[in-house]
């Protein structure tokens, strides 16, 4: 016990002797959550830009311009030819354009059925051009709408007739989790939980191999009576708390004043955290072990963590990956967290439904294990180059 | 004449000199190797591995009909049918329906009320409901895609058989149905897939990253072991900021010549990414964003004092960079404090550029950006400068 004390008290006195350790941690969580929580503050975009030609510049076009516009999502700009409109979406300046042809009044009145050019960039298949893609194709229905609506009341047909013949059926959306399908609950969570474990990684592979680099591993054999286990635990209990307070900050302010959407239990989401910093320390005893130096083992857990993003399964479902590549989202924690958010956070899941993840998240535990025979001798001799 | 020859002279075998020997040290350094390797030849390999498909397909999905119509199973087979959406599971209540999407065994639920095809029989407006798995945006996407363009299909289909029932046939019913009629174009990213989405910004991102952490922990090695690159005035007596700022340069600038190409060029073309432009225009744009990000890396590496605090302290700005070149949040939606913050970053302008120029296939597309990625490379070299000059100008006081 007091060994331990001894070892955590000189790790507290490194923290005041190099600035890296809180400005890695605190520093870093504290820019990103500034950063992703008001960028996107707004959950779904509003204004996106949407091009009109308008080449009919009649009172049913101007109409239809005018209920474009002032739809929450879509913002008008209008043009004089084509292929303005077109140049400006290439640079990526609109998201969609519409043409609106010559005689489209003339031709809507006398039912000749004008046909609209409806020009969409999909390149983002999420928001963007897929939105502003939906919101003309509501005008354009809404349009469709008023003028049979005026053809059917002029044959005396009842207005609640009519409403079933311009639409017999509607489809009603429920977004499950994220009523308002708000792009700031969907990723704000899971991206500052990825940074945060990048954070982990970094600053402990930096704090276990610096003992190295600066030869005080020896020194801290000695505190911890020559046991590498005990003076690995010991050295990491600083660390477990720091990032488990910023971890659990982070869910607090999400669930709390943010007021994200949250279906089943904070505690749930604590313990997902708690597991998640545990996890990630494993990893990075396990890179130090093997990879013994300070400037490779903080190259490998940068060049590893990134990764994280793309093989958690929260942007690109771990489904639609090459088969041979769907198995190394099993070597990232940050995974599992993302298995047991889904459960908590959208569908309130108990414990029954999310309990196998959190044997994974725990199975990394074993990891440190494999390698602190090689991490002893490290410590012991410091055998390895110091660069 | 011959001052002037032999100051160019000098000029020159100093700028090479600076140039040999940061391509030296790059090459010994095994933890920049490591980054310039690994992350600059295998990640563009990967993210276009990861992401080649992109999208997914016959998402699974439950339907639970309690109407049991003519309508409402006409409904079911078109969603069936289309790409996005397959019906997986049949239940009979919603409950069971939500018990599998917590299992995620699917994505999505139709739930057709009983009195669906009742009322549509009656003439009366019916409804029906979906939930979508909002667990990642794709599923979202593909419910919300399969279910209304079916909705809109069955919607003129179900117009077209009651105007038949009132003697209105072909155009005329036609013409009632959908009196303003269009033609859509999905242009860019027909297939609305993940692929070109993630991947086109991705690869001048492993670049600007690459140079910048790879640059930025050589800097600090040499700054903490006390032989910065800007000592080197010593021997040039105070002079020639403009050499070693060029001299180094000139050395990732090969590099990263060859990284663009491979990156930006040869990968994307390895894995059939669509890419509208000529060989050339493309290069042009390369040889571009690389001085940008090498003088960009250039400055902000000047406050890096130690080797391993720049990836300690710096990796998190990857993500925020990914975001600020707009690829996926809209830039119109941007809050005007990080818009400003946008233009720091190479990527900004140039993942922008990289995308417009593969979709449009000209550089009269990139002006803007050609333009104030002219601008950010001259800012950012005498910036670069002045931080070389202000930290020779602090050691030669200390000497």
């Amino acid at each position: 016990m007091k060994r331990i004390r001894e070892i955590v008290i000189r790790e507290l006195h490194l923290w005041g002797k190099r600035p890296i350790y809180l400005l890695g941690s605190v520093g870093v969580m504290l820019a990103s959550a500034i950063f992703f929580l008001t960028f996107m503050s707004e959950g779904v975009p509003e204004d996106i830009p949407i091009g009109v030609v308008d080449r009919d510049q009649s009172s049913t076009s101007r109409n239809f311009i005018r209920q474009l516009d002032a739809t929450q999502l879509g913002k008008v700009i209008s043009f004089d030819n084509v292929s303005e409109a077109r140049q400006e979406m290439e640079a990526g300046r609109i998201s969609a354009y519409v043409i609106i042809p010559d005689n489209f009044d003339a031709d809507v009145q006398a039912f000749r059925c004008p046909k609209m050019g409806i020009y969409v960039n999909t390149m983002n298949p999420v928001i963007g051009g897929a939105l502003a893609y939906k919101d003309i194709l509501t005008m354009v229905s809404l349009t469709n709408g008023a003028v049979q609506r005026e053809v059917l009341r002029a044959k005396g047909i009842s207005e609640r007739e009519i409403m079933a013949r311009i639409q017999p059926f509607a489809i009603d959306a429920h977004y499950i989790g994220n009523a308002p399908a708000s792009y700031a609950y969907y990723l704000n969570n899971m991206i500052l939980t990825g940074i945060l474990a990048m954070s982990i990684l970094l600053v402990v592979s930096y704090a276990l191999a610096s003992e190295l680099k600066y030869g005080t591993s020896k020194e801290l054999l000695e505190l911890s009576g020559d046991s590498i286990g005990l003076a690995v635990f010991a050295k990491l209990i600083p660390y477990t708390l720091l990032f488990t307070v910023l971890g659990t900050t982070i869910q607090l302010v999400i669930f709390g004043p943010l007021h994200y959407p949250l279906r089943g239990s904070i505690w749930a989401m604590l313990l997902a955290t708690f597991l998640l910093v545990i996890a990630y320390e494993a990893i990075a005893v396990f890179i130090v072990s093997m990879v013994p130096t300070l400037r490779l083992s903080v190259c490998i857990s940068a060049l590893y963590s990134v990764l994280g993003f793309s093989f958690a399964g929260f942007t690109l479902p771990i489904s639609s990956l090459p088969a041979a590549l769907r198995g190394l989202s099993w070597i990232y924690p940050l995974r599992f967290y993302y298995r047991i958010f889904v459960q908590v956070a959208l569908f309130g899941t108990g414990f029954s439904g999310w309990w196998i993840f959190v044997v994974a998240l725990l199975a990394f535990q074993f990891l440190p294990l494999l390698g602190l025979k090689r991490l002893y001798g490290a410590y012991k001799y410091q055998n390895y180059p110091r660069n | 004449m011959e001052e002037k020859i032999s100051y160019i002279g000098r000029w020159v075998r100093d700028a090479w000199g600076i140039f040999v020997n940061e391509l030296k040290l790059i090459v010994h350094d095994n933890g920049v190797m490591l980054i310039f390797c690994f992350a600059g030849l295998v990640y563009p390999l990967l993210y276009n591995w990861i992401y080649g498909y992109g999208v997914v397909d016959d998402m699974p999905v439950a339907v639970v009909d309690l109407s049991g119509g003519s309508y409402s199973r006409r409904y079911i087979r078109e969603v069936d049918a289309t790409r996005e959406v397959e019906i997986a599971y049949n239940c009979t209540s919603l409950e069971e329906a939500r018990q599998l999407m917590a299992e995620q065994k699917i994505h999505g639920v139709i739930l057709i009320p009983s009195d669906f095809d009742e009322k549509l029989n009656g003439l009366e407006q019916a409804t029906l409901s979906t939930y979508a798995d909002m667990s990642t945006f794709l599923y979202y996407k593909n419910m919300t895609i399969a279910t209304n363009k079916v909705m809109l299909d069955e919607v003129h289909q179900i117009q077209t058989e009651r105007y038949a029932e009132a003697g209105l046939t072909g155009m005329d019913a036609k013409q009632l149905i959908e009196p303003v009629q269009y033609d859509e174009s999905l242009q860019f990213n027909p297939a609305i897939s993940f692929t070109m989405f993630f991947v086109y910004m991705a690869m001048f991102m492993i670049l600007q990253q690459v140079m910048f952490y790879g640059s930025s922990t050589l800097a600090g090695t040499l700054r903490e072991e006390g032989r910065s690159f800007a000592q080197l005035t010593d021997n040039l007596s105070g002079h020639g900021m403009g050499r070693i700022v060029l001299g180094r340069g000139l050395a990732y600038y090969l590099i990263f010549i060859v990284l663009g190409v491979y990156g930006a060029l040869f990968v994307p073309h390895l894995f059939n990414l669509p890419m509208h432009c000529r060989w050339w225009e493309m290069l042009i744009l390369i040889l571009l964003f690389v001085a940008d990000i090498i003088f960009f890396s250039f400055t902000w590496s000047s406050a890096i004092a130690k080797r391993e605090t720049v990836l300690v302290l710096l990796l998190f700005v990857t993500p925020i960079a990914v975001f600020l070149t707009g690829f996926t949040w809209p830039t119109s939606s941007f809050p005007a404090f990080w818009k400003t913050l946008s233009y720091v970053f190479p990527t900004t302008f140039g993942c922008r550029a990289y995308m417009n120029l593969c979709n449009s296939g000209n550089l009269y597309a990139i002006a803007p950006e050609i333009k104030a990625m002219t601008l950010q490379t001259v800012v950012y070299f005498v910036l670069s400068s002045v931080a070389a000059y202000v930290e020779a100008r602090g050691f030669m006081k200390k000497s």
